[in-house]
């Protein structure tokens, strides 16, 4: 049976695709930026849909979390940069001039192959991770390895390997000619500046790298050089016609899945620097929960801007099963149905989330309905196009999915609105879905059983807290002093002192 | 390197400032005290008038003035550092020059574009390598001056800064730095020229590097063995001048000759430039370092030249200082404290205040107009802002204790062109205040909510106070808004922490002035005043 990182059974690609929509929607596409940024391109697709069954789900969550452990991390990070200059150098023999230039860099593909596959072994071995996907691609590793013809390839490269390595040459330059020695110099300059400025280690910028070409110098160093070191070059020969290209098809996949891992530790690690905590949710099924849950990609943007974000918390247990948010323009109600939408996606994924603690039960599926904002359309036509996109959410396949519906029917009269929006709370909540409902109409938290009313929060300056608490919607226009405005009163003061 | 002359553990920067240190200035006036900073009394031009003063100077004062102490040990440290400037005057100004000129010439060559020419060319390089030279010569020179006065020195500011020096910038540090200095010379012109028997002399390099070629048989892993830069004669650059020797030479197994091959020429160039740009990179860190010294030696050199300014001014008036002493208590007492911004405009002949308000959380002044509640009021503020500077402070004797922040709120008349209106602009900024104030803060309130009605100003300020004081917060107000006044009054005659001060008023009518505890009156005397002018 094929090994694969993202799927038990072995298969990796019958997941369930997920709109483009739900991912913009979210925000959760300006995060993938984030997460795939300086990684290989073709890392995107593997976050573009949900494990096929809850134990998928369940499969990828423990290798999340054992490659949230430093050492699993760093064995693995270690591995995939190991590819990257196994196909860098690959792609030197290509474009080597000579002969015998092609027949060095394929000897360091080699090295560099054998070399980070018997490390990746060794440090998985001692990291010992306890997911069942990791332990098994673990023995298939070790026993890869230990195969006869693997353990000749490994040897044979080294030793010519750590041969190449040694040898050095003395370059004098003075009034205008190079004297060239075989041998090494003690590098009493180079000691005379690590002794003057301790602790810093400087990298030589090597002027003629900027082809793979020899430049005239090289050209020069070479023609003297191989022709002392005839024996060596005799030996290389050898080794090329020995061995043909070597390549591994399991490995190939798994290298790639392990980005799928990889990335995502990798900017969970970057969001901890920035001061924004994630944790592994539970799955339990009792209850969906979370505290100090935030936006991730507002974290992300706000990072970058130097501010914070305010975290939230949630609770759906026992018969609720939709939230209906409402609250002033720009109270943080778009922004914390989104932060929802967020946890079930990442949490499907097997990643963990923006939150102190979750708990996420298991939901077959996640719909988002968006407004379209600004369209051309007034009245019928964004009507008939909102009724279109509800359509499929409505469809028996999404039962038991987590929606997140942001602003329905807002060019219908108000009555028309009310009475749709009740009947789609009314619906899902019978498809056994849950979700939010983020609404300007009040008047949909009375919608009946299972519905949750939210506010988004204002202080008594009808400022934004983005605060969200359970309330029953409540009528803010009241007209306040400019005492009272400025929050000066005695008891406003005693207030904010305390 | 650090410096280290402003506070023990660290340089100037990043602090932070009075939350509304804007609205103090303008408060208390304190751009009168920056513009004293700028110039040196003592030094005339021929016609007698003084010389043109330095806005830096006043920059400086007013930078650092921005940025409160918060513990008497900072305040003590800063204060021992500025009486050995008072005392090495020469020096002070010996350092403020040297920065100034490091900066100059480095600017020159384009310190704020962080060098002339794009990174990574060897224009750029050769103007790096010569601002390093800058900054090591400059050194050199602080650390002479300091050395020249380390006998006198009384700070542990100055103690520490020369016992640094003379560690981190020791003689075989120096000597070291000079080498590598030498060592790239061939690379970027350093010197002077240098000639021997009439001829110029151009400096070539000596090298020998390690190399291995393991990276695809180019060259790589370089290793310096030895750098140096040797002064030749022009025409013996390329060998020693005799063609047939040089000729021989060229053609020994192992040899790879430059001669009347412009490639290679090429190569040996951009080897040079980069065993250079290595070399180099490792003072990098140095750059930076002694670069942020100099801008640092600079700016609080500048400082301590302008408090040494605002004192000669002091003493050219006949204004009596002292170094205030820092109270772990909450005591305030001052004998003939002076505002010094009124006593500068009126060449020091001022009143003095004598009093002590120890353990008070709230005082109020009232009485008379033009009595001199306000001066006094700002005489408290200037005097506190300057101990938290660390300066001395105009009065014979003053003791108050450390305030976590200030905040002034002072009515101020000449905002008359304001959108909104003058009270929602007045409680708007007092939000602002709301937001900053912390238990220990102390706020000066100077005619406050005088833009509205006498009953409702009266109202607000009556919330407001009580709600302050019962935070914690300290409050200075002067006020005409009696009712307020008198409320507060009834409310606690007979509190321990709050006292009733008011302008003094001799029985002939005659305001000397000073400030005398007294239970606010229901008249501002604004009538007398209004019998003098205009009866």
């Amino acid at each position: 049976m094929a090994l694969s990182l993202l799927s038990q059974n072995g298969i990796s690609e019958n997941g369930i695709t997920v709109p483009e929509s739900v991912l913009t929607d979210l925000n959760l596409d300006q995060v993938l930026d984030k997460v795939c940024e300086g990684w290989d391109e073709d890392v995107r697709t593997l976050y573009s849909s949900f494990p096929a069954c809850r134990e998928d789900e369940e499969y990828r969550r423990a290798i999340y979390e054992d490659v949230r452990s430093d050492s699993v991390y760093s064995a693995m990070f270690n591995y995939h940069a190991g590819i990257k200059s196994r196909l860098e150098y690959a792609s030197k023999i290509e474009n080597a001039y000579e002969l015998v230039q092609k027949r060095v860099w394929f000897l360091r593909v080699i090295y560099t192959y054998v070399s980070s596959l018997e490390t990746l072994d060794a440090e998985l071995k001692k990291a010992a991770p306890k997911s069942e996907g990791l332990k098994a691609f673990s023995s298939f590793l070790s026993k890869y390895i230990s195969d006869g013809y693997f353990k000749k390839l490994s040897l044979d490269a080294t030793s010519l390997w750590k041969e190449l390595c040694d040898f050095h040459v003395v370059l004098t330059y003075d009034r205008g000619q190079f004297t060239l020695k075989d041998g090494t110099a003690p590098g009493a300059y180079e000691k005379f500046l690590k002794e003057l400025f301790p602790d810093q280690n400087r990298a030589f910028d090597n002027p003629f790298t900027d082809t793979e070409y020899y430049s005239d110098l090289e050209a020069e160093i070479v023609r003297l050089f191989t022709r002392k070191n005839k024996e060596f070059f005799k030996k290389l020969e050898a080794f090329c016609n020995e061995y043909p290209e070597v390549e591994n098809r399991d490995l190939t996949v798994i290298e790639k899945e392990m980005v799928y891992y990889l990335a995502f530790v990798s900017f969970e690690r970057n969001m901890k620097r920035q001061g924004y905590e994630m944790c592994m949710p539970s799955a339990s099924d009792d209850k969906l929960s979370a505290e100090n849950l935030y936006d991730l990609a507002l974290a992300i943007t706000n990072s970058e801007l130097g501010k914070k974000v305010v975290p939230n918390a949630l609770m759906l247990s026992g018969d609720e099963s939709f939230f209906v948010l409402t609250g002033p323009n720009q109270g943080g109600k778009t922004t914390y149905g989104r932060s929802l939408g967020q946890l079930i996606w990442l949490s499907k994924m097997g990643f963990s989330v923006p939150a102190d603690r979750a708990n996420v039960p298991y939901f077959t599926d996640l719909c988002t309905h968006f407004s379209v904002e600004e369209s051309a359309d007034s009245g019928r036509g964004k009507l008939m196009d909102e009724l279109e996109r509800l359509k499929p959410i409505m469809d028996e396949s999404k039962d038991g999915a987590f929606i997140v519906i942001n602003e329905l029917f807002t060019t219908a009269a108000n009555f028309d609105a009310i009475e749709m929006g009740q009947r789609v709370l009314r619906k899902l909540i019978s498809k056994k879905c849950k979700g939010i409902y983020v609404t300007h109409l009040g008047e949909l938290a009375g919608t009946g059983e299972g519905v949750v009313s939210l506010i988004a929060d204002v202080d008594e300056n009808n400022n934004q807290t983005f605060e969200i608490r359970r309330s029953m919607p409540v009528d803010v226009n009241t007209v306040n002093r400019l005492v009272v405005k400025y929050r000066l009163t005695y008891d406003q003061l005693k207030e904010r002192f305390s | 390197m650090n410096l280290n002359l402003l506070y023990r553990d660290r340089e100037w920067g990043s602090a932070s400032p009075y939350k509304d240190w804007l609205s103090i200035t303008k408060d208390l006036g304190l751009s009168s005290l920056f513009k004293a900073a700028e110039t040196d009394d003592s030094v005339r031009t021929k016609s007698g008038a003084t010389a043109a003063g330095d806005p830096y100077l006043g920059q400086a004062v007013k930078r650092v003035m921005a940025v409160p102490l918060k513990t008497a040990d900072e305040i003590k440290y800063r204060q021992e550092i500025l009486k050995d400037c008072i005392t090495k005057q020469g020096m002070v100004k010996d350092l403020y020059r040297i920065s100034s000129v490091v900066l100059a010439e480095w600017d020159k060559l384009g310190r704020k574009n962080n060098g002339t020419g794009e990174v990574g060319t060897k224009g750029k390089l050769i103007t790096d390598i010569k601002v390093l030279k800058i900054l090591v010569d400059g050194m050199r020179d602080v650390r002479e001056t300091v050395k020249m006065n380390a006998a006198g020195f009384g700070s542990e500011g100055f103690t520490g800064l020369y016992n640094r020096l003379e560690e981190e910038f020791s003689d075989e540090r120096r000597t070291n730095l000079y080498i590598v200095l030498d060592s790239m010379s061939f690379f970027s012109d350093i010197y002077e020229k240098e000639r021997k028997r009439n001829e110029y002399l151009v400096r070539v390099p000596k090298m020998r590097l390690e190399c291995g070629l393991s990276n695809g048989l180019k060259v790589g892993d370089f290793k310096i063995d030895s750098l140096q830069s040797k002064a030749v004669e022009y025409d013996k650059q390329f060998g020693v001048g005799n063609k047939v020797l040089d000729r021989i030479t060229s053609l020994s197994p192992g040899v790879i000759s430059l001669r009347n091959d412009q490639a290679l020429k090429v190569d040996a160039e951009k080897l040079e430039f980069a065993v250079v740009s290595y070399v180099y990179s490792y003072c990098t860190d140095l750059v930076s370092d002694f670069g942020a010294f100099f801008d640092q030696l600079h700016f609080q050199m500048g400082f301590y030249l302008g408090v040494i300014n605002i004192r000669s001014r002091m003493s050219r008036f006949g204004i009596e200082y002292c170094y205030p002493e820092v109270d772990t208590e909450d005591r305030l007492r001052y004998e003939d404290l002076r505002e010094l911004i009124l006593s500068f405009e009126m060449s020091g002949r001022t009143v003095g205040n004598t009093g002590r308000l120890d353990d008070k959380q709230l005082v109020v002044i009232t009485g008379a107009n033009q009595g001199g509640k306000s001066t006094f009021l700002r005489s408290l503020g200037v005097a506190q802002i300057m101990m938290q500077c660390g300066l001395m402070v105009p009065a014979k004797m003053f003791r108050s204790s450390i305030r976590t922040s200030i905040y002034t709120h002072f009515t101020r008349r000449e905002d008359s062109a304001m959108n909104s209106g003058r009270l929602d602009e007045e409680l708007r900024r007092m939000d602002r205040i709301v937001n900053g104030l912390e238990k220990g803060s102390l706020v000066l309130l100077n005619e406050s909510f005088a833009t509205t009605t006498e009953k409702d100003g009266s109202a607000i300020a009556y919330g407001i106070v009580k709600a302050l004081k019962e935070a914690g917060v300290k409050v200075y107000t002067v006020t005409h808004l009696l009712s307020f006044a008198q409320q507060i009054y009834e409310e606690t005659k007979d509190d321990e922490d709050v006292v009733f001060l008011s302008a003094e008023h001799l029985d002939d009518g005659q305001r000397t002035f000073k400030m005398i505890p007294h239970a606010p009156e229901l008249t501002s005397f604004g009538l007398e005043l209004y019998d003098k002018v205009l009866g």
